[in-house]
């Protein structure tokens, strides 16, 4: 018994002692990018290595480790990386994010000092989306304003054209498609309680003279507008028209299973539709008659990088390379930042100019200024739930939710 | 002089055998233990460039006062609670039908245990699926179909179902952990005492209460207690099917700390006063469990 | 000799009714399995069909092929995440017995002051939420130089498993009868050799049992490993699947469940051949000698 312990404790520490990293020659400058972009489906996983792989190439005494995390940990981990100071050189953020990354200690470098005018000037005007509380926080890699996409079948049966000219002909078209039969939506609401349900709640309250916080970061739920958008929504839930509860991926599953009207996505769909099995030629993009928030995939450079002017290389690379533009574009539909490669013939299609021209509306919303976004989201979002549930009177709980907001706030 | 040197010689070598495992515990737990309780007097926000600010017992004043606080421990200890009552009682009928020899016992024994294998994040999210209502999750089509209900049921999404549906997914996916343990503890039950039983006439009643119960005893309070605390800790299958709602009816303990010290603004102090609080509830819960469960032991 | 005798049509009878409640027992957990199964051989449009099939229509491999061949083999190397989290599993369960079975010996066997207080002060451990000791035990990790190593999991792992064991192996220890010790001594025995050479056999049942639950609390953890391993390749499963599979914009069920399937089998295959040590019997006959 005893030699088998023995046995076992010499093979376990061989085997440890088989896995502790190796460290590496110490002649190349080591550079660390992170984004989920690699570790999905998505076909980044394997052209985005291989462009990097290029630039490589252009600066030999570099190497550069390319790291995956996924979208779901990537706030955490990262956090969790800058507080412990081992972040990596350059990483991936979304804009739900940006408010807590950029206000947090010791964690990015404001690029203003790294952006001269010329390069501003190339770059389509969404760039700013990376801007936050007077420092530009990250270079936005994809500008993904928010569009109505519709699926054309369902439009063309209920006899609505599918491009609302203001909120309510959008109403108006949701509650037509509806009526085509019990299991089918008019349009789909991101309901659950998370960041993006909050972020995108705003596209609809905004023509309603809606929003969470104001202008003064003071909670503003009770104020007429939102009231009147929250009870539009219930009674929209109430008639069927809006699913209830479902958060984002499963709408766009939905969706592609032809039960939905309309729902408000980004660049990205052309890709999600055709993993899920859609026709291009089944649902189309039409401009949102009022502002929207970006959904960009943004890159930051770490405070805490040892080789900050290498890292903004290669994050401009990233940003600018028109190859890796075209082949994100071709993949997943994002869309290239600088603004003389749209002069590319695959662009030139009724998509793009849809997305383009929504990005000249695109506007943050005020809760991305404050540092208790995420806590003041969740408030929201559950007591909008309690509302949907019929558990709460929609003009009782927005008032109690004011304080609640000030509340965390305060904190 | 005896007496004192057997003493001596049995402090010694429990020592020795006892301090690698010491060590190691010792040596993981101090520092997060003390930063936890040190932190818990102190408003600290991670993200925040302000630092740490020294706040006396405000934090704790906001826990007691917070009904947030004490939902989350109501649904903790039913969901706790449940699941370990669930798990044992699935597991002891279980442990007791396969106490006999027969063929292929032991690969239909591995057959219990596959839930448990199954990762956690991948039973959430099976189970997310099979309770889905506008894609007609299977439970869903299958109950309309026997004509049990007549419309879909939002399980996840219906703030009185929610919970009995991750519980429900938790008993499954945990019950091979205490069917174990049983099943090695009946193993364990020496022969003679069965075979005594028998000979004194007792049926198979009896024999459970009398002989099977006591030998087991002491290792289903260790178990129990043991997957109390375990479960206590235990968020994945509820943050992945729910993350907590809906209107935090599944919100337990774990996730309210995670949502408040590890998402958003990171509210190190006072997730670290509810960390606290979660201590002083176990230890006195499993001081006071094992010595009232345990009586009559050692 | 075969009788006819009633008693012996009683006990048939019995067995069956027993057997035919184990195989309805076997519903529970299988259910969900076979739901699992059957997805991974469908199409991802097919998985949302409405009506939902039971049966694939179209049966394909290709979830499959994507984890074994495919991006997600050269570009991610998804099995990479297999390995880890056996090597990692494993691991922790071979240090874990190392550890604890001396010391549940010296908690059942020999007599020393504050036992008891000692048994609370492990199970101290225990409850701490994890989400407090994360940023500590990163930050350790980087020091140590334990980031992205196999140790480095194992021994924050340890953290859980060592009072666990310590505390069952004790309770199976207790089940054995000190008369045992006693004969040992009297065979000559010194304490050590009582211990490794007629004990230890006795707890087959509980070792194997300890080893199994040691082996999946390993298997199934998440967030420590998502925070010890900045490395895709030394990731583990759950981290693995849960990165690759549920993205920014889709979740791919097919893909999960086949995953699922491939990461369940081998560990059913390695308990199938542990239940076997999980049968005890060795006790009536030592102590008749």
């Amino acid at each position: 018994m005893a030699r088998k312990f023995s046995t076992a404790l010499v093979f376990f520490v061989l085997f440890a002692a088989l896995f502790v990293p190796t460290t590496f020659a110490a002649d190349k400058v080591k550079l660390q990018f992170c984004s989920w972009m690699v570790a999905e489906q998505s076909g980044g996983e394997v052209w985005l290595p291989e462009r990097i792989k290029e630039w490589e190439k252009s600066h030999p005494n570099v190497s550069v480790e390319v790291i995956p995390l996924g979208w779901e940990d990537t706030p955490s981990k990262i956090t969790l990386q800058v507080q412990a100071g081992n972040a990596p050189d350059i990483f991936t953020i979304e804009s739900l994010w940006l408010g807590k990354f950029a206000a947090m200690p010791r964690a990015v470098e404001d690029l203003k000092g790294y952006m001269d005018a010329d390069f501003v000037k190339s770059l389509v005007p969404a760039y700013k989306g990376g801007e936050l509380g007077g420092k530009m926080a990250g270079l936005v890699w994809s500008p993904n304003p928010w569009v109505l996409v519709y699926n054309k079948s369902l439009a063309a049966k209920a006899g609505v054209s599918g491009q609302p000219r203001d909120f309510n002909d959008f109403v108006a078209q949701g509650r037509a498609i509806h009526k085509l039969g019990a299991d089918i939506f008019g349009m789909g609401l991101q309901l659950g309680v998370d960041e993006y349900s909050a972020d995108t709640f705003h596209i609809i309250s905004w023509p309603n003279g809606g929003d969470i916080l104001d202008n003064n970061l003071k909670a503003a739920v009770s104020s007429p507008g939102m009231v009147k958008t929250v009870q539009l929504v219930k009674d929209l839930v109430d008639e069927k028209v809006i699913p209830f509860g479902e958060e984002v991926r499963n709408l766009r599953t939905l969706f592609a299973s032809g039960k939905v009207g309309f729902f408000f996505e980004g660049p990205w769909i052309a890709g999600v539709l055709d993993g899920e099995g859609m026709s291009r030629d089944a649902w189309g993009v039409s401009a949102w008659p009022g502002d929207v928030q970006p959904a960009s995939h943004i890159l930051m450079l770490s405070q805490q990088s040892k080789n900050k002017a290498l890292a903004w290389d290669l994050m401009k690379y990233i940003v600018t390379d028109e190859t890796t533009a075209k082949e994100y574009f071709k993949r997943t539909g994002l869309l290239p930042m600088v603004k003389s490669q749209y002069k590319d013939p695959q662009y030139d299609t009724p998509y793009v100019k849809t997305f383009l021209a929504q990005m000249a509306t695109l506007k943050n919303p005020n809760v991305w200024r404050s540092p208790r976004k995420l806590e003041i989201e969740t408030a929201f979002c559950q007591d909008l739930q309690k509302i949907l549930l019929g558990q709460g009177r929609v003009a009782d709980t927005l008032k109690a939710l004011e304080p609640k907001i000030a509340d965390i706030l305060k904190q | 002089m005896v007496a004192t040197r057997r003493e001596l010689g049995n402090g010694v070598f429990a020592f020795f055998l006892i301090l690698p495992s010491f060590l190691i515990i010792i040596l993981v737990i101090v520092y997060p233990l003390v930063n936890a309780i040190v932190t818990s007097f102190f408003r600290y926000l991670v993200t925040d460039a302000q630092g740490m600010v020294f706040v006396g017992f405000r934090n704790y004043a906001r826990m007691f006062a917070s009904q947030q606080f004490w939902n989350a421990l109501a649904h903790t200890v039913v969901y706790v609670g449940g699941t370990v009552v669930g798990e044992l009682a699935i597991a002891f009928a279980l442990a007791l039908l396969v106490n006999v020899r027969f063929r292929a016992r032991d690969f239909i024994n591995s057959l219990f245990f596959v839930p448990w294998i199954i990762p956690s994040v991948v039973v959430a999210l099976i189970t997310k699926f099979l309770f889905f209502d506008h894609f007609h999750g299977v439970v869903n089509v299958v109950l309309k179909q026997l004509g049990i209900i007549r419309e879909f049921v939002p399980w996840l999404k219906d703030s009185n179902l929610a919970m009995p549906t991750v519980l429900l997914a938790t008993i499954w996916k945990m019950f091979p952990f205490m069917f174990v343990i049983i099943y090695a503890g009946l193993q364990a039950i020496p022969e003679e005492q069965v075979e005594a039983g028998k000979i004194d006439g007792a049926n198979a009643f009896r024999r459970f209460l009398h002989i099977t119960l006591p030998n087991l005893r002491e290792i289903i309070v260790l178990a129990t207690t043991l997957e109390f605390i375990w479960q206590f800790q235990y968020m994945t299958v509820i943050w992945a099917t729910t993350q907590g709602g809906p209107i935090d009816t599944t919100t337990t303990l774990p996730v309210l700390i995670y949502r408040t010290a590890f998402l958003g603004g990171m509210d190190m102090g006072y997730g670290s006063t509810i960390g606290v609080f979660w201590l002083v509830f176990l230890l006195a819960f499993s001081v006071l469990y094992v010595r009232v469960a345990g009586r009559g032991e050692e | 000799m075969k009788t006819r005798n009633p008693a012996h049509t009683v006990r048939t009878l019995r067995r069956t009714v027993r057997m035919l409640l184990v195989v309805l027992a076997l519903v529970i957990p299988l259910l969900p399995i076979f739901w699992m199964l059957v997805t991974s051989f469908k199409p991802q449009p097919e998985i949302f069909r409405l009506p939902p099939t039971v049966l694939p229509l179209a049966p394909t491999l290709k979830n499959y092929a994507a984890i074994v061949g495919g991006t997600l083999a050269t570009s991610i190397n998804f099995l990479r995440y297999f390995r880890n989290s056996f090597v990692v599993a494993l691991g922790t369960v071979i240090t874990t017995l190392m550890f604890s079975t001396p010391a549940a010996y010296a908690f059942s066997r020999v007599p020393f002051r504050g036992k008891r207080s000692f048994i609370y002060v492990v199970l101290v451990s225990q409850m701490l939420p994890v989400v407090l000791i994360l940023i500590p035990l990163y930050r350790a990790a980087i020091s140590l130089r334990l980031v992205s190593t196999y140790l480095g999991l194992i021994i924050p792992y340890l953290m859980f498993t060592l009072p666990f064991s310590i505390w069952m192996l004790k309770g199976y220890f207790d089940t054995i009868p000190r008369e045992l010790d006693e004969a040992a001594k009297v065979d000559g025995c010194t304490r050590m050799q009582a211990m490794l050479r007629v004990i230890m056999p006795n707890v087959k049942p509980g070792l194997t049992a300890t080893a199994i639950v040691t082996f999946i609390m390993a298997w199934d953890e998440y967030i420590i490993s998502l925070t010890i391993m900045d490395k895709n390749s030394m990731r583990t499963l759950p981290v693995g699947m849960i990165q690759t599979f549920v993205g920014e914009f889709t979740i791919k069920w097919g893909e999960m469940m086949a995953a699922s399937v491939m990461a369940t089998v081998p560990v059913v295959l390695l308990f199938v051949f542990l239940s076997r040590y999980l049968i005890g019997g060795l006790v009536a006959g030592a102590v008749k000698g």
